[in-house]
C-alpha cells in the first residue's frame, strides 16, 4: 500500500507528518491517520495474529469494528488501531505474538487446528480436577488481548451527567439531520458519533456525498446541538438512561481525560446508527488483503491509502461499486468485478501470509493482492431491542430490522430502510421533529413534580414519518468453501457447525459453546453470519434460528471509565489540621478520620491522670432537641428518666431498640426550658437521629419536639484530668468550682473569648474533666488556647488509643463493641438504668421478658492472673477445655495500675467476683481470668470524678 | 471575640478557572427555622428585603441565609455546622454535571430553587443563587465535609485550569 495523490474528501493533513514507533520502528503518517492507515500507508499489511491459529491478520473494516487491528499504544493495551489517531511519539505493538508478529511462534497452532475445535478447552482440561491449576497456569500464556499496565494511567477517567432533551445515536446523515431538525424544534439534544467526525458515510462519498455533508454540517454548526465525536452510546437502560463512552480523540474536547462515562437521562433516544458492512465467509476470508468495499473506501477517500495493486472485487449492491469505481480512479488494476447478484461468486482466497489469488465459482483462477466483498448489511439493532424492541428478520432484504419500540425511542435512516440520500435526510428530519415533540411532553411531566420548575408547553402536534424500507438484497453470508465467521474469536463455520452436530443447536447455546459474537467485536460484524451459519447446520431459516440478546455494554468500556474518580470523603474536625501537623497517627473511624495517638498513648494516659490531657471529641453525636415535649420523647426513647431533669443537668441515658438490644449511650443536657442537648455515641449518630425522626413521624406524630443535628456545628473538647479545672478555669468566666458545678451539670458562656460555648461536667475517662462544645469555627482557636494556657500543668493531647485505655481502666462499656446485636441492656450491666415502672419507652416488653430470663451473657469487669498477659479482644472463654461461656470484648494494659484489664461477656453462672474463667488464646494457649467485683478498675468508687 | 472570624472549614484559597469561580462564603449566618407550614416551599428560595435568603430546607424547615446575625432569636444557629461554598460563572453547571447527577437545566432547576442531591456522594443542599444575571449555585453541607466538597470541585474542575482567585 502507498500514500495516494490528495484525495477530494481526505481528513489527513499532509502540512502536519507525524513520528511514531511500530514494532520499535519510526513510521510517519500524518495529522487525521488512524494507526492502521499511517501504516498502510507505509505497506504494513499484517496488523495482528488471530486468537486461536495466530493466523496473520490485516484490515478488513478499517474502522472501530476492525477485529483484526488490535494493538498496544504506550503501555495501553486493546486500542483500536484501525480507530486511534497516530500522535507523535506514540509506541505502537501488536498484541500476543512471540516472539514477533512476522514469526509467532504460536502459529504452531495451525498444525493441530483440527484438535482446537469448539469445547476444546471444556473436554480436555475438566480432568483431572487436581491439575487444573497447572492447565491454568499454561492456558494463561494463550490468552488474548494483551497485558494490563502495571503503571495507572497518566490521564484521568471521569463521568459526567447529561439530561438532553433529545440524545441521537449517530451522526451519519439521518442522525445530524434529526439532531438538527430537534434541536430547531427548541429541545437540547446531545449528538453522539462514534468516529471522530460526523458525515457517517457521507465522509468517503462521492462529490455529491461531500457536498451534502458540507450542508448538513453547517446546519449543525448554526443549532443548539452539543456533538460529541469519537463517542459512542454503550447502552439504554430503563427510564432512557443512556450511557455514552467520551474518549480523549485527536481534537475531542476533554482535555486531560482519557475516557469520560457520560451518564444520559434523554426525553427521547433517536437511534440512527447506520449499517454496518457483513463479511464473506469463506475459505481465506481471513488472509490479510481481503477488505470490505467500505474499508476500501474508506482507506482510499479518508486516508489516501492505496489499499492494493490488483483487485477482485465480489459485489452484490452498490457499495461494491463504488469500491470498485474508487479503486480503478486511483489506479489500482481492478482485475475482475464478481456481481453477486448475477450468480457470480468467490469459492476459495488462496494465500499465505495475505491474498494471492481468488478461485472463482465458474473455475478460473484470478491472481491479485486485494479481494474486496460488497455482500450485504447488518443493522446494528442492539440499543432498540435494548429499549425492548424486537429484532424481525427480512429475507428480502437479507438483514433484521427493528419492530415494537417504546414511546421513547426512536429508529431513524438506513437503520431503518434505505432510500437515496434525500429520503434519508428527510426520514432524519422528520424523526428530529417528532422526537422534539415527544420530548416535550415528557418535560411537562417531569416539571409538573419538580418545585419551581417551569412546565413547558405541550404541542400535541402530529409529525408524519415517511416510510423507509429496507431495499431487496440477495442472501449472501455463506460461501462454498469454510471460512471464519468470527475473527475476534478465531470461530469458523466449520466449528458452528460442528457444534450444532453435539447439539449445541440454538443459536444462544452455539454462541456461548464456540463463543462466536462473544469478542472485542460483540457480534457487529460477525452476528448475522453467526445465525446463517446455524441455520445452514440445523437446516432451519433465519427467521426461526432468531437472534442472540444483546446486552450492554455495546462496545467494551474500560474499568477507569466505569470507575470514574475515586474521592475521599473523610468527615473532619476543626481541629483535623492541627492534629495532622503534630504528628497524629491516624484512625479512620466510619467517616471520620480521627487521631488515634501522637506517639505515645501511654504516656497520654499518664498525662491525664497525673496532670491533664485534652482530646478532640468533635465526631460526638450532637442533637439540638426543643420543644414542649422534649422530656416525653426522652422517655420514649431512653430507658431512664428524664421528666424531673432540671435546667444545668445532665443525664447519661441507654438507648434500647424495640428488641431490647442496646442502640446507643450518651448524655442529654437539658439548657433551657425547652431546650436540650443530646449526645450520642460517635457511630451512633446517624442511626439515632433516624430513630429519633421515625419516632416523631409515625407513631408519635403528636409530639411537639424539633431535632436539629448539631454535630458538625460544634468542635468538642475534653479536658480531662485532675487540673482539667485548674486549666480551664484560666480561660473562662465561668465558676467551675464543685459547689457552682458539680458532676453531671451543663452551663453555657464564653472559652478562650468565644461566646456560646457549652460546657457540661462529665467524664468517660474516670478523672475530673469537663467536656466543652465550642462553635465549630472556633474549635483550632480553642483547642490551641488550652494548650497554650496549660502548659505549666502539663497539658497535652491524648487519641482515641488513649481514650480507650482510660475509659477501659474506669470500667465504661463503649456501645458496639462491648455489646454486639443480641445485647440487652441488662446483659450490658445497665440494668440500674432501666426504669420499668415507666409506662412506656422502647424496648420494655423485651427487656421486662429479659430481666425474667437471666440465661443471657453478663457484661464484667475481668483481670488475667498474670498481670502481664493482655487476651487479644475477641478472644473467647471457655468452660470443660471446649464450651464456649464468654469472650472478651475489651482488654489493654492499664498503665495506671500495670497489669492487664479487661471487660468480658460470661455466662451468668460465672459473673460472681473473684470467679476464675479460662480464656483461649487465639494461637492455642489459654490464660486464666478472675471475675471482679465492678466494671471498674480504677477508682471505683468514683472519686476522682466527682472531685 | 477571635478576629477574623474563623467559620470557614476549608483549607484551601478561592480560586477561578475557565469559566467558573470557586469560593468559600462560610461566613454567611445560617439559621434554621422549623415549623409548619413553612414560610418558603421547600425547593423555592425566597430573596429577601436584607438581602439575605429564606431557603425553603424542607418540608417544615426554613433556612435564613444572611450577612449577619438574624434579628430573631428563632430558630438553631447552623452558622458553624454548614460549610458554604459558591460556585459561579458561565460554566459552573457543566463542572457539577461532573459530579452531580441532577437535571440542572433552566427548565428543571431555575434561578431561585433549592435541590438536595448526592454530589459526588456527599449530602448536598444546591442553592441556585444567580448573581447579576450570572449562573451561581450556593452548595451547603455539613461542615465535616466541607473540604471534602471543595476537594471534590478543585478534581472535578481541573480541566478548567483552577488559579488562585486574586
Amino acid at each position: 500500500m502507498t500514500r495516494l495523490q490528495p484525495q477530494p474528501g481526505e481528513v489527513i493533513d499532509r502540512d502536519r507528518p507525524i513520528r511514531f514507533r511500530w514494532v520499535g520502528r519510526d513510521h510517519q503518517g500524518y495529522a487525521g491517520d488512524t494507526i492502521a492507515s499511517a501504516l498502510a500507508a507505509a505497506g504494513v499489511r499484517v496488523f495482528g495474529r488471530s486468537m486461536k491459529y495466530h493466523r496473520p491478520r490485516g484490515l478488513l473494516s478499517a474502522d472501530f469494528h476492525d477485529p483484526n487491528c488490535m494493538v498496544t499504544v504506550d503501555g495501553e493495551p486493546n486500542v483500536r488501531g484501525a480507530h486511534r489517531l497516530v500522535r507523535a511519539g506514540m509506541d505502537v505493538r501488536p498484541q500476543d505474538t512471540w516472539p514477533s508478529l512476522r514469526f509467532d511462534v504460536k502459529a504452531a497452532n495451525q498444525l493441530v487446528g483440527r484438535f482446537l475445535g469448539p469445547g476444546f478447552y471444556y473436554k480436555t482440561f475438566m480432568r483431572p480436577a487436581r491439575l487444573w491449576p497447572a492447565y491454568e497456569a499454561v492456558l494463561g500464556r494463550f490468552s488474548h488481548g494483551g497485558h494490563a499496565p502495571s503503571e495507572p494511567a497518566p490521564e484521568r477517567y471521569d463521568h459526567r451527567y447529561v439530561h438532553p432533551d433529545v440524545l441521537v445515536a449517530g451522526g451519519g446523515p439521518a442522525g445530524m439531520a434529526a439532531a438538527a431538525a430537534a434541536a430547531g424544534a427548541g429541545v437540547s439534544v446531545l449528538l453522539v458519533e462514534e468516529e471522530q467526525e460526523l458525515g457517517g458515510h457521507l465522509r468517503w462519498g462521492g462529490p455529491d456525498d461531500l457536498a451534502a455533508l458540507r450542508d448538513l454540517r453547517a446546519a449543525m454548526a448554526a443549532g443548539s446541538v452539543e456533538v460529541l465525536t469519537d463517542s459512542v452510546v454503550t447502552g439504554r437502560y430503563d427510564g432512557n438512561w443512556v450511557s455514552v463512552l467520551q474518549r480523549a480523540g485527536a481534537g475531542g474536547a476533554t482535555g486531560t481525560v482519557r475516557e469520560r462515562m457520560v451518564k444520559a437521562r434523554a426525553k427521547h433516544l433517536v437511534v440512527a446508527a447506520g449499517l454496518i458492512e457483513r463479511p464473506y465467509v469463506v475459505g481465506g476470508n481471513d488472509l490479510p488483503g481481503v477488505m470490505l468495499s467500505t474499508a476500501v473506501r474508506r482507506l482510499v477517500n479518508l486516508y489516501a491509502v492505496r489499499p492494493g495493486d490488483r483487485a477482485v472485487v465480489l459485489s452484490a449492491n452498490a457499495s461494491g461499486a463504488a469500491a470498485a469505481d474508487d479503486l480503478s480512479r486511483v489506479g489500482v488494476d481492478v482485475v475482475r468485478v464478481l456481481d453477486a447478484r448475477a450468480g457470480e461468486d468467490i469459492t476459495r482466497i488462496r494465500g499465505r501470509s495475505g491474498v494471492q489469488a481468488v478461485e472463482c465459482s465458474d473455475g478460473t483462477v484470478v491472481e491479485c493482492d486485494l479481494v474486496v466483498t460488497a455482500v450485504g448489511w447488518t443493522a446494528p439493532l442492539t440499543l432498540l431491542t435494548l429499549a425492548g424492541g424486537r429484532a424481525t428478520y427480512r429475507a428480502d432484504a437479507a438483514r433484521f430490522v427493528a419492530t415494537g419500540l417504546p414511546d421513547d425511542v426512536s429508529a431513524a435512516g438506513g437503520l431503518v430502510g434505505d432510500g437515496t440520500l434525500e429520503q434519508l435526510i428527510e426520514h432524519g428530519r422528520a424523526v428530529g421533529r417528532d422526537a422534539a415533540r415527544r420530548a416535550m411532553r415528557v418535560a411537562s411531566v417531569l416539571a409538573a413534580g419538580v418545585p419551581g420548575a417551569a412546565v413547558p408547553a405541550v404541542h400535541d402536534g402530529h409529525v408524519d414519518v415517511p416510510a423507509l424500507q429496507p431495499a431487496p438484497h440477495p442472501e449472501l453470508f455463506l460461501g462454498a468453501t469454510d471460512g471464519i465467521v468470527d475473527y475476534s474469536e478465531d470461530v469458523s463455520a466449520k466449528d458452528l457447525r460442528a457444534a450444532v452436530r453435539e447439539g449445541y443447536d440454538s443459536i444462544e447455546l452455539a454462541k456461548r459453546y464456540t463463543t462466536a459474537t462473544m469478542g472485542p467485536a460483540q457480534g457487529k460484524l460477525e452476528a448475522v453470519n453467526s445465525i446463517a451459519a446455524v441455520a445452514a447446520a440445523t437446516g432451519a431459516d433465519l427467521a426461526a434460528t432468531g437472534t442472540t440478546t444483546g446486552r450492554p455494554p455495546y462496545v467494551p468500556v474500560s474499568l477507569g471509565a466505569l470507575a470514574g474518580r475515586s474521592h475521599s470523603l473523610l468527615r473532619r474536625s476543626p481541629v483535623q489540621g492541627w492534629h495532622d501537623a503534630h504528628g497524629a497517627v491516624p484512625l479512620y473511624a466510619g467517616a471520620w478520620i480521627r487521631p488515634d495517638h501522637y506517639g505515645d498513648p501511654v504516656a497520654e494516659v499518664r498525662a491525664v491522670r497525673e496532670a491533664v490531657g485534652l482530646i478532640d471529641v468533635t465526631p460526638l453525636g450532637k442533637f439540638d432537641l426543643r420543644g414542649a415535649d422534649v422530656p416525653s420523647l426522652l422517655e420514649l426513647l431512653y430507658v431512664n428518666r428524664w421528666r424531673k431533669l432540671d435546667v444545668g443537668s445532665v443525664r447519661y441515658g441507654v438507648m434500647c431498640a424495640e428488641d431490647g438490644v442496646v442502640l446507643d449511650d450518651g448524655v442529654t443536657g437539658r439548657l433551657g426550658p425547652e431546650h436540650y442537648l443530646m449526645t450520642t455515641t460517635s457511630s451512633g449518630a446517624d442511626a439515632a437521629h433516624d430513630w429519633m425522626e421515625r419516632w416523631l413521624q409515625t407513631q408519635r406524630r403528636d409530639l411537639q419536639v424539633h431535632v436539629t443535628p448539631v454535630t458538625a456545628n460544634y468542635a468538642s473538647i475534653n479536658v480531662a484530668g485532675p487540673r482539667s479545672r485548674e486549666l480551664l478555669a484560666r480561660l473562662t468566666s465561668l465558676d467551675l468550682s464543685a459547689s457552682a458545678f458539680g458532676y453531671m451539670r451543663v452551663r453555657t458562656g464564653r472559652v478562650a473569648d468565644v461566646e456560646d460555648c457549652v460546657v457540661w461536667r462529665i467524664g468517660f475517662t474516670g478523672e475530673l474533666s469537663f467536656e466543652v462544645h465550642v462553635p465549630a469555627g472556633y474549635g483550632l482557636h480553642v483547642w490551641e488556647a488550652l494548650l497554650d494556657a496549660g502548659a505549666d500543668v502539663g497539658v497535652r493531647p491524648f487519641g482515641v488509643e488513649a481514650q480507650r485505655i482510660l475509659r477501659l481502666e474506669k470500667g465504661h462499656l463503649i456501645v458496639g463493641q462491648d455489646t454486639d446485636g443480641l445485647t440487652q441492656a441488662y446483659g450490658a450491666g445497665l440494668g440500674w438504668a432501666v426504669k420499668a415502672d415507666k409506662p412506656d419507652f422502647a424496648g420494655k416488653p423485651e427487656l421486662a421478658w429479659q430481666l425474667m430470663r437471666e440465661d443471657y451473657l453478663h457484661l464484667v469487669g475481668l483481670q488475667p492472673v498474670d498481670g502481664t498477659a493482655v487476651p487479644p479482644e475477641a478472644s473467647q472463654i471457655v468452660e470443660d477445655g471446649t464450651r464456649i461461656v464468654g469472650r472478651i470484648t475489651s482488654s489493654r494494659m492499664s498503665p495506671t495500675l500495670g497489669r492487664s484489664v479487661c471487660l468480658a461477656m460470661v455466662a451468668p453462672h460465672l459473673t460472681a467476683a473473684g470467679t476464675t474463667v479460662t480464656v483461649r488464646l487465639p494461637g492455642g494457649g489459654s490464660l486464666q481470668a478472675r471475675v471482679m467485683p465492678q466494671h471498674a478498675h480504677v477508682d471505683p468508687e468514683g472519686v476522682k470524678l466527682r472531685a | 471575640m477571635p478576629s477574623p472570624v474563623a467559620v470557614s472549614a476549608v483549607s484551601g484559597p478561592a480560586v477561578s478557572g475557565r469559566g467558573v469561580r470557586l469560593a468559600d462564603v462560610s461566613g454567611l449566618h445560617k439559621t434554621v427555622v422549623r415549623g409548619a407550614p413553612p414560610t418558603v416551599a421547600f425547593g423555592l428560595v425566597e430573596r429577601r428585603a436584607d438581602g439575605g435568603l429564606a431557603l425553603g430546607y424542607g418540608y417544615d424547615e426554613v433556612l435564613l441565609l444572611t450577612q449577619g446575625a438574624p434579628s430573631s432569636d428563632d430558630g438553631v444557629d447552623l452558622t458553624h455546622g454548614l460549610t458554604a461554598l459558591r460556585l459561579s460563572g458561565p460554566l459552573a453547571t457543566e463542572l457539577l454535571s461532573r459530579v452531580c447527577a441532577l437535571d440542572l437545566s433552566d427548565p428543571l432547576t431555575p434561578d431561585a430553587t433549592l435541590r438536595r442531591c448526592p454530589l459526588a456522594g456527599l449530602a448536598v443542599v444546591l442553592v441556585r443563587d444567580d448573581v447579576r444575571s450570572e449562573r451561581s449555585y450556593l452548595l451547603l453541607v455539613d461542615r465535616s465535609y466541607g473540604q471534602a466538597l471543595y476537594d471534590v470541585l478543585l478534581d472535578a474542575g481541573a480541566e478548567f485550569g483552577w488559579t488562585p482567585s486574586r
